[in-house]
């Protein structure tokens, strides 16, 4: 997805663009007393089955010890099948977590956010709960908000001083109040900026390909990139595709492919340039967002050479793609996306009005959505899925992003829906939590030169970052949602919710997540009364 | 949640009302009980008008079911119960002349700007029994509603039910589609289970003469290979169709491929295709608990054959795909029965619950030990992985198939599974698209395709499934093109951004259905149906549909 939201695109975007609206972010308010407990001196999880994020197998059950935000100790508490012993070591701690028949995961790693701005929530706190809610502990936000005000949140997040995962700033280029809209779309403009932007504090850089960068411009900011040691991420979007695709892009050096824009483009089998039909305009997201699905029957099929050579010429770049299956998927089953669970409780009136199908809103595309449409759009995923999962099985890095925010997908509730598109894409539950966590945290710390990223995996001597759920995840992902997942209760004989996170841990922070969605749950009652909504439901056509 | 202590009376109430008893008999599935299916009041003038002496529907394009391209624009007209005259009636772009002959006609429709099909055959019905809505009317309007005109009951209810129906819906006494009546086996006779062959001959004879259409199969325990072979034998002697769901309980020894070589007319559901395609091994791999009366592991485990056979294009897929066309079996999928298995929250969310779902339904639907295909106790991604699986592989078969010169038809099995009558219709007709299909070539599964296959053995070709002069009037016309987008056939429409206001429209539905000459407004039926839903809603104290 576009930033089309932010105004810190105005400056990139050409006049051909689609209209931009002037939304603003409202930082989030500071964290109140009650709002996480910890950290501690010393604290304990206790009896817990560990999914260690690493790809190695679920064990426990395990002790593990806390100091202040870091894993000090993994300790085995016992034997399956055998009660554990009681006054296990250590017991000078100032706070138990009693995790009995509960799975402890790492911290879930987001590739791919936007905060809410104030078109859609209050405040970006509203986002934050959510990721929080749904055990993602680190964002990268490409962009979060606008740079000045990503850096100051990040600042704030990494003081704890807010409600909110760890962030990592991706900026574009040409981005930040102190550059002053500068020229960029020359190599050296690009590069100048990018040697400003890295010492004004961001992690990484996002490219989208508009109409006034050329690949020079990209090239060169990709290089310097590696210089300052930041990372990059590309949303190759059709405005640039026709001369800047994921395997071009891959060879220039680029770190992060996300959405599927590039790949599909990397593999025409007839022309090279995706045949659009003749009355095609891009500012029209109707055709964007239909057409771009017709592009599944143009390319050459797993099976062949060519599918093999693309994915060997990314792998040996080490170009990660981070798919963020998510966010289109309304476009396969627009139906289902609507009438998704969570939007009676947890949707902002505010978002709710942005997803309706508009002229303006970016990626409420859905004028005229036809069977025929949605078909195309199952094809297509298809085949991204298949190269998603030959990728990663040829040793090619996968990551779990989401870009939730637009075409209704609600923040938090976008990332569960990840881990089952890549479920649903071949990969093995255990593949799914690897992606969520390790995978990500490479990523993440990779350009800055550290190759043991602190986050990621639970090992002694990481950042205290965990999920804790009272499910395995592994039998079932829909457990992670915030509205849990139904089950047949054997004793009532109806059906229940279970599952949801328990609890999520950020910088030895222990957050009730139960309670962070009740938060939300409220905030969102709030805003629907203020415009005199009914606070049950939301209005559908 | 916070309903559930109201949740609990008014289900029991639904329980009570229906004086239902929950044993099932362990063989039997539960789909082949109907306890005490309820007729449909008389039809009335508020939904339906004629039939008439002569009635014209003028300037509509015709997308007449063979195969053949819409075309425009047409007078059709219609005597009686017969298509007399399809006459063009002006060009595209260009305006039609006024005083068109005919001009005796006791009434005209306006069809400037809409769409005349054949009316839609659905090949595979059940109706409601008490624990699921008021009376058969609750189904029959869904249907004609969505365009279905011809229904196979398999079976509608029981034989003496069926057989009434039949008659009445025939004299046009409801408003309810055509119905064709096929019965299990032993179904309706005094003669008890059939467990030898000759017993078998004996009831088709017997059943021949009691107004059965045709047999359902089930692959159950007594239908044992030499049974089964010897039911469609005597079926045809007797000008009777067959169509089998090859259930698990005798797959391992009549799959598809076997049930065809002895003769059987359809195949429903997808059940049996697989199995005849099995790769390394003879018998599904079941896991060691499996037990299929749990419905979970019956229902989960299915899904999971699809990493067991062979792949498509491979020489034993095409093999089998050739030797089921020699045959002449035609696959009768009911894609969207099973659909909740891939994804259950779109099932449960469907947008035409809110208004056209009886609370009786609901609460059927809601996951149970005992109510047949209720059976997410705890539907995993995992499940809906392996179902998507399925899906694919299954998808692949039909339009292989299809591809070949294989016939396909529509069929739906609604009241299970969170599927509506009606709107199941149309979930059907996506899907085969979905499949691979055309829309033109979902459009001749859905009329001309049923039709003919329904008239196989009565001798003679189908007397309706396709829009020309002969034919009986069974049309459905609607407002928007289906071939554009098959979602403007929902009751509850498509949506459709007004570029003047800016805001999402609700576009389609069908308008009108004919069925044998009588004109039935679609929105009028439906919007019986909905105050039907609201009125048992108010009875029984239930809420409008949600989560649990």
């Amino acid at each position: 997805m576009r930033l089309s939201k932010l105004i810190c695109l105005t400056a990139l975007l050409a006049s051909a663009a689609s209209p931009v609206l002037a939304a603003t972010n409202v930082p989030a308010p500071p964290r109140q007393q009650g709002e996480g407990a910890g950290p501690f001196n010393r604290m304990v999880i206790r009896g817990a089955t560990l999914i260690d994020g690493s790809g190695a197998p679920p064990r426990g059950p395990v002790d593990i010890v806390i100091e202040r935000n870091r894993i000090v100790e993994i300790k085995q508490a016992g034997t399956p099948g055998l009660p554990m012993k009681d006054d296990r070591e250590p017991r000078n701690v100032d706070y138990e977590l009693d995790a009995k028949g509960m799975y402890v995961m790492p911290g879930f790693i987001d590739m791919h956010v936007h905060a809410s701005g104030d078109d859609k929530a209050p405040d970006m706190g509203y986002s934050y709960k959510l990721w929080l809610a749904h055990g993602v502990t680190t964002v990268r936000g490409v962009g979060l908000a606008p740079m000045d005000i990503s850096l100051s949140e990040q600042r704030r997040s990494a003081a704890n001083e807010i409600v909110a995962p760890r962030i990592f700033t991706c900026a574009r280029v040409g981005e930040g109040n102190g550059w002053a809209k500068k020229p960029t779309h020359t190599a050296e403009g690009s590069r100048a900026w990018v040697q400003w932007a890295a010492k004004a504090g961001i992690d990484c850089i996002k490219f989208g390909i508009g109409a006034d960068q050329g690949p020079e411009a990209f090239k060169a900011a990709v290089d310097e990139a590696k210089k300052q040691k930041l990372g990059t991420t590309a949303h190759l979007s059709q405005i640039g595709v026709a001369r800047m695709n994921a395997r071009q892009a891959g060879d220039a050096g680029l770190g992060t492919v996300t959405h599927f824009y590039g790949h599909m483009e990397s593999l025409l089998k007839r022309y090279k340039i995706q045949p659009w039909s003749t009355s095609y305009n891009f500012n029209d997201e109707q055709y964007r967002f239909a057409e771009v699905a017709d592009i599944w029957d143009e390319v050459y099929g797993p099976e062949t050479v060519e599918w093999q050579d693309y994915l060997k010429a990314q792998l040996e770049h080490g170009v990660v793609f981070d798919p963020t299956m998510t966010i289109y998927a309304a476009s396969r089953d627009l139906m289902r996306a609507r009438n998704a669970d969570w939007h009676d409780q947890y949707t902002m009136p505010q978002l709710w009005e942005f997803f309706q199908s508009s002229r303006v809103n970016h990626g409420s595309y859905f004028f005229d959505w036809t069977t025929h449409t949605e078909v195309q759009w199952r094809k297509f995923y298809e085949r991204f899925m298949a190269l998603v999962n030959d990728y990663k099985n040829m040793g090619g890095r996968v990551t779990v992003g989401t870009d939730s925010g637009f075409i209704f997908k609600t923040y938090g509730f976008g990332y569960p829906e990840e881990m089952e598109m890549l479920q649903e894409a071949g990969f093995n539950p255990h593949e799914v939590v690897q992606a969520a966590t390790l995978n990500g945290a490479l990523t993440l710390y990779e350009p800055k030169g550290i190759a043991d990223p602190p986050i990621g995996q639970v090992r002694v001597g990481k950042l205290a970052d965990l999920v804790i759920v009272k499910e395995n995840p592994l039998q079932n992902f829909k457990t992670l949602y915030g509205t849990g997942t139904l089950r047949l209760n054997e004793g009532t004989q109806k059906l229940e919710r279970v599952g949801g996170v328990s609890y999520t841990v950020k910088d030895g922070i222990v957050y009730d997540s139960k309670k962070l969605l009740a938060d939300v749950a409220e905030q969102v009652k709030a805003e629907k009364r203020k415009r005199g909504w009914p606070e049950g439901g939301v209005p559908r056509n | 949640m916070g309903n559930c202590m109201k949740t609990k009376s008014w289900k029991s109430a639904i329980l009570m009302a229906a004086g239902l008893l929950a044993i099932q008999v362990a063989a039997v599935p539960a789909k082949a009980q109907f306890p005490g299916v309820k007729g449909a009041p008389a039809r009335t003038s508020e939904e339906s008008m004629g039939p008439f002496r002569k009635l014209v529907i003028r300037n509509v394009t015709v997308i007449d079911g063979t195969g053949a391209p819409p075309r425009s624009r047409f007078d059709i007209v219609i005597e009686g119960n017969k298509i007399t005259s399809v006459k063009q009636s002006g060009w595209p772009g260009l305006p039609s002349k006024e005083g068109r002959e005919p001009t005796d006609a006791d009434h005209e429709i306006d069809g400037t700007g809409m769409y005349v099909m054949p009316g839609f055959t659905d090949m595979h019905v059940h109706l409601p029994g008490p624990d699921k809505a008021p009376d058969a009317s609750y189904a029959y309007k869904l249907w004609l509603a969505h365009g279905v005109t011809t229904v196979r009951g398999v079976p509608l209810a029981n034989n003496a039910t069926s057989v009434s129906e039949k008659a009445r819906s025939a004299r046009n006494e409801i408003a309810a589609p055509r119905i064709f009546n096929y019965q299990t086996p032993g179904s309706g006779w005094s003669g008890g289970t059939i467990d030898s062959v000759e017993k078998a001959r004996a009831w088709v004879q017997w059943a021949s003469k009691n107004g059965v259409d045709g047999i359902k199969f089930f692959n159950a325990p007594n239908e044992t290979p030499e049974i089964f072979t010897a039911l469609i034998e005597e079926a045809h002697k007797h000008r009777m169709g067959t169509t089998a769901h090859l259930s698990q309980m005798g797959v391992a020894n009549f799959n598809a491929r076997q049930a065809a070589a002895a003769g059987l007319d359809t195949i429903t559901h997808y059940y049996g295709h697989m199995e005849s395609l099995l790769k390394d091994r003879t018998i599904q791999d079941f896991p060691p608990g499996y037990d299929y009366n749990n419905e979970q592991h019956r229902f989960g485990e299915v899904a999971e054959i699809w990493n067991q056979v062979y792949e498509p294009g491979t020489p034993e897929w095409k093999a089998y795909l050739e030797e089921q066309k020699k045959t002449g079996v035609v696959f009768d999928p009911t894609f969207n029965i099973y659909a909740a298995s891939r994804d259950l929250m779109r099932a449960r969310t469907a947008e035409w619950h809110t208004n056209f779902t009886t609370p009786q339904l609901w609460s059927y639907f809601q996951s149970s030990r005992d109510n047949h295909g209720s059976y997410f106790f705890d539907w995993s991604t995992e499940n809906e992985f392996a179902w998507k699986k399925f899906y694919g592989l299954f998808f692949k078969v039909v339009n292989d198939y299809k591809n070949i010169g294989g016939r396909v038809t529509v069929g739906t099995d609604s009241g299970f599974i969170y599927k509506i009558y009606g709107f199941g219709y149309i979930e059907e007709m996506e899907l085969l698209r979905e499949a691979g299909f055309s829309p033109l070539e979902v459009v001749r599964s859905a009329t001309m395709w049923g039709a003919d296959n329904l008239y196989k053995h009565l001798g003679g070709n189908a007397p309706m499934g396709v829009v020309r002069p002969g034919m009986l009037a069974d049309l459905v016309i609607t407002t928007e093109n289906p071939l554009q987008n098959m979602k403007t056939l929902y009751g509850t429409k498509a949506l459709r951004l007004d570029d003047k206001t800016g805001k999402l429209e609700r576009v389609g539905g069908v308008r009108y259905t004919i069925k044998d000459g009588i004109i039935y407004d679609a929105p009028k039926l439906l919007s019986q149906v909905e105050a039907m839903v609201k009125s048992e809603r108010e009875r029984l104290g239930a809420p409008t549909p949600n989560q649990p």
